[in-house]
């Protein structure tokens, strides 16, 4: 029976320094372990954060190079555009921007493809407005599509105004096409040789500002940081209908 | 360990050991449970990435795909255009291109068989342009089927299939249509054709959408339905991209001057100027020909580079005191010589225009006239001539020069408003005070095989209206031929000699070219003038066609 009791007492308690061990061991344990937790979701977040700053920018280019390369007329810096339409005279093309916030803008026309007047319709309208020759031998789809971009905050936005639907229609509103975006620029390269005379190319970046970065993130947003390098995408953009 | 030492030691062995078996049993449970914790979490975990990993991987490809759907579109509507131009010329069997020896191919990429000579697609049954033209919703082609959707004739190829070797799908596809623009074609104008080619790749994987909520205003892809009403009628996710091409007409009157292998303008009175006919009153007079106060600066001057038969390659020279170009200048990757300060456009070097042969009439198989004696005024009346079936006629050797035609002080009469072709053999000569007088309304068509001379008061074509007169030379690009204006003679009309020299010696008082001008060279002397009227951009045999409108659509429907 003492020898129950001996062995009993024994098992049933741990002393003072054994506890202090455990609990230390344990501390470390559950410290490298929460630390690992932390260090996975961060890394889990940030690869996260990549990709979807990677879809961004394969986003922004697509747009970019799918509108110029349908452009009719494109004016850097500005919110306006001059056009000459087939047969007539050097007309003026304007977004009305109503984004206070709006910093820098990018415009084009492009052809007015499609007849959109008729929203009865259940399905895409099959009704394409069709082309015509004018008399200098151009192709004339109507009164032009105006597609504005604009920086407001971080946000891209791209607005894309049909003249015949009216103002309100809701398709004529600006929409955000990417997040995170500190800047973009369109410049017209010169040529080693001279402008092309039935092509004309242009070049088109933007800088985006990594969330993936763990640090100065949030500056890179407002200011230009190093922690923006390696992340403004450039794209030379042939625009088909500039002749 | 423990839970399997106490299955394989079912029975204590001493006092002690069973004693701590208990405590054992409790730790052995902790453990499990913290076990099943922690591959939980881990589960979880490994879960979370791999739906994360799979959306941007679906994401990825889905994107790809769509990229890969523009490039489908493309190839179809490249088809098309190859399809277009595949009838603009023939082989012909009478040209021996081996033994040409006036061009060398070194200095130009792409140059075809030496042996293709110009055609009318118009005129040849099965292509695309005869179909258009001819065959009504409903209607069987060769060419594809004709839907009876629409109200007009509107052709879609079959589909074209474009094999991939890689990742994702295995096959692209491409369903191409063609049609005519509205109101072209008409009045003697070649017809612009409208190409949508739609460009489709099957998607990978689930019917879903990637993460990006972004993406989908951009991409549209399509998971369940077309878009065309039918329901849900799709069984494989695709992305679709569609695109709309304009081909526009490049015909033989494109440029006032095509020099295939240079031109040479030989000092600052050689003048070359435009003005357009289709505008009279205010780039030209009331009747439509030239007014030079009313002048344009449109007359563009090009060349091919294509060296000549000594090797050196072909330029453009303007001379030092600089001839006057209003209009633009390309050559093909050489350097325009002298004075350039008289050219009023752009000096550019990427030009590049492949010019088949001449129309061979001695092979088109269809019947020619004897012509008429040329000893005194030759009467011709087209009324009875028209597009496919123009009234021939052949100086073949029944005349006083034989297969040649002189006039000399006599006159070549065309009257009414249809179509007539000569074919010349031999040479032509238009001098003294001969002329050939063409009205307005006749479209006449002239082959000259040897030497012309239009010299002295000669005038071909006093209506000066040069649209619908088409002078065609050698086809044989071995031949050497000549072709001279002179002294006050005048010529309209458009000359499309691209194996033959064109030379021009303004030294008259009165005399110019009205019209346009495509030769293997060209040079311009004294104070020759060519004004090139706009119009001929529009008219003409077509040589190519070139994309004059690209579109995406990509419209946000709703």
């Amino acid at each position: 029976m003492k020898m129950r009791t001996s062995i009993s007492r024994h098992q049933s308690a741990m002393t003072i320094i054994e506890m202090i061990v455990a609990t230390g061991v344990f501390s470390v344990a559950m410290a490298a372990m929460i630390g690992a937790s932390i260090a996975l979701q961060t890394s889990f977040s940030a690869t996260d954060d990549y990709f979807t700053a990677e879809g961004d920018q394969l986003r922004v280019m697509d747009y970019f190079n799918t509108d110029l390369r349908r452009a009719l007329a494109v004016q850097k810096d500005s919110n306006t555009v001059s056009y000459t339409p087939p047969g007539g005279a050097a007309t003026t093309y304007s977004y009305a921007i109503g984004d206070s916030k709006a910093t820098k803008y990018f415009t084009m026309v492009i052809p007015n493809y499609r007849d959109l007047t008729d929203r009865t319709l259940t399905t895409s309208p099959l009704t394409v407005n069709m082309p015509k020759v004018s008399s200098d031998n151009k192709v004339d789809y109507g009164q032009p599509i105006v597609v504005c971009y604009y920086l407001s905050g971080s946000s891209l936005y791209r607005a894309e105004v049909n003249p015949n639907l009216p103002s309100s229609d809701t398709r004529n509103n600006p929409r955000s096409i990417a997040d995170n975006v500190s800047d973009f620029n369109v410049s017209d390269p010169s040529f080693v040789k001279n402008p092309l005379t039935t092509q004309t190319f242009v070049q088109v970046s933007a800088t985006f500002a990594p969330k993936y970065s763990r640090k100065g993130w949030a500056a890179a947003l407002s200011s230009n940081t190093d922690s923006r390098v390696g992340t403004t995408l450039g794209s030379k953009v042939q625009l088909r209908n500039v002749f | 360990m423990k839970i399997q030492s106490r299955l394989h030691n079912p029975t204590p062995i001493t006092a002690g050991r069973f004693l701590m078996t208990p405590c054992a049993r409790r730790e052995s449970g902790s453990t499990l449970i913290a076990a099943l914790v922690t591959l939980t979490v881990l589960a979880l975990i490994a879960a979370s990435t791999f739906l994360t990993v799979t959306h941007r991987y679906r994401a990825n490809f889905q994107t790809a795909s769509w990229h890969d759907a523009l490039t489908s579109a493309e190839d179809g509507a490249q088809y098309a255009l190859v399809r277009l131009r595949s009838p603009l010329t023939k082989t012909d069997p009478s040209i021996n291109a081996s033994s040409s020896s006036t061009t060398s191919t070194t200095t130009t990429p792409n140059t075809p068989n030496q042996n293709q000579v110009l055609v009318d697609p118009d005129l040849v049954p099965g292509s695309l342009q005869y179909d258009l033209a001819k065959l009504k919703p409903g209607d069987i082609s060769t060419n594809g089927t004709i839907p009876t959707t629409f109200s007009y004739t509107r052709i879609q190829l079959p589909t074209l299939t474009i094999p991939h070797i890689g990742q994702g799908s295995s096959q692209f596809s491409a369903v191409v249509t063609v049609d005519a623009v509205p109101n072209t074609g008409l009045n003697g104008s070649s017809t612009w054709y409208r190409i949508q080619s739609v460009g489709t790749v099957p998607l990978p994987g689930n019917a879903s959408a990637g993460i990006q909520k972004y993406d989908n205003l951009l991409r549209k892809l399509q998971f369940r339905s077309n878009g065309t009403g039918a329901g849900n009628n799709l069984t494989t996710a695709q992305a679709v991209r569609t695109i709309e091409i304009i081909a526009k007409p490049v015909s033989i009157g494109s440029a006032a001057l095509f020099g295939k292998s240079g031109i040479n303008l030989n000092n600052k009175n050689v003048v070359i100027d435009s003005y357009d006919s289709r505008n009279p009153g205010v780039t030209s007079n009331a009747d439509g020909t030239y007014n030079a106060s009313k002048a344009t600066k449109s007359a563009n001057v090009v060349t091919d580079d294509i060296a000549s038969a000594s090797g050196s390659p072909g330029v453009i020279n303007l001379s030092s005191t600089g001839a006057y170009v209003n209009g633009n200048i390309a050559t093909n990757d050489t350097p325009v010589k002298g004075d350039t300060s008289h050219v009023s456009g752009t000096i550019t070097e990427d030009f590049f225009q492949y010019l088949p042969n001449p129309p061979d009439p001695g092979t088109m198989g269809v019947t020619w006239a004897s012509f008429p004696s040329a000893s005194g005024n030759i009467n011709l009346d087209t009324t009875t001539g028209t597009k496919t079936a123009p009234l021939r006629y052949k100086v073949d050797g029944t005349g006083n020069n034989g297969t040649s035609l002189g006039l000399q002080n006599n006159e070549l009469n065309i009257t009414g408003n249809g179509y007539i072709e000569i074919w010349i053999p031999g040479g032509l000569s238009v001098n003294g005070n001969a002329a050939i007088n063409i009205p307005n309304g006749a479209t006449v068509t002239f082959y000259v095989d040897g030497k012309v001379d239009i010299t002295g008061n000669g005038v071909l074509n006093s209506s000066t209206i040069p649209g619908r007169v088409t002078f065609y030379g050698n086809p044989d690009p071995a031949s050497s031929q000549s072709i001279s204006v002179a002294g006050n003679a005048d010529f309209a009309g458009i000359i499309y000699a691209p194996n033959s020299d064109v030379n021009a010696q303004g030294g008259g008082n009165s005399g110019a070219i009205y019209g346009s001008i495509v030769a293997k060279t060209i040079f311009f002397n004294g104070g020759t003038t060519l004004h090139y009227d706009q119009a001929l951009g529009d008219l003409g045999a077509v040589i190519d066609y070139r994309i004059s409108s690209w579109y995406e659509d990509n419209t946000l429907v709703r």
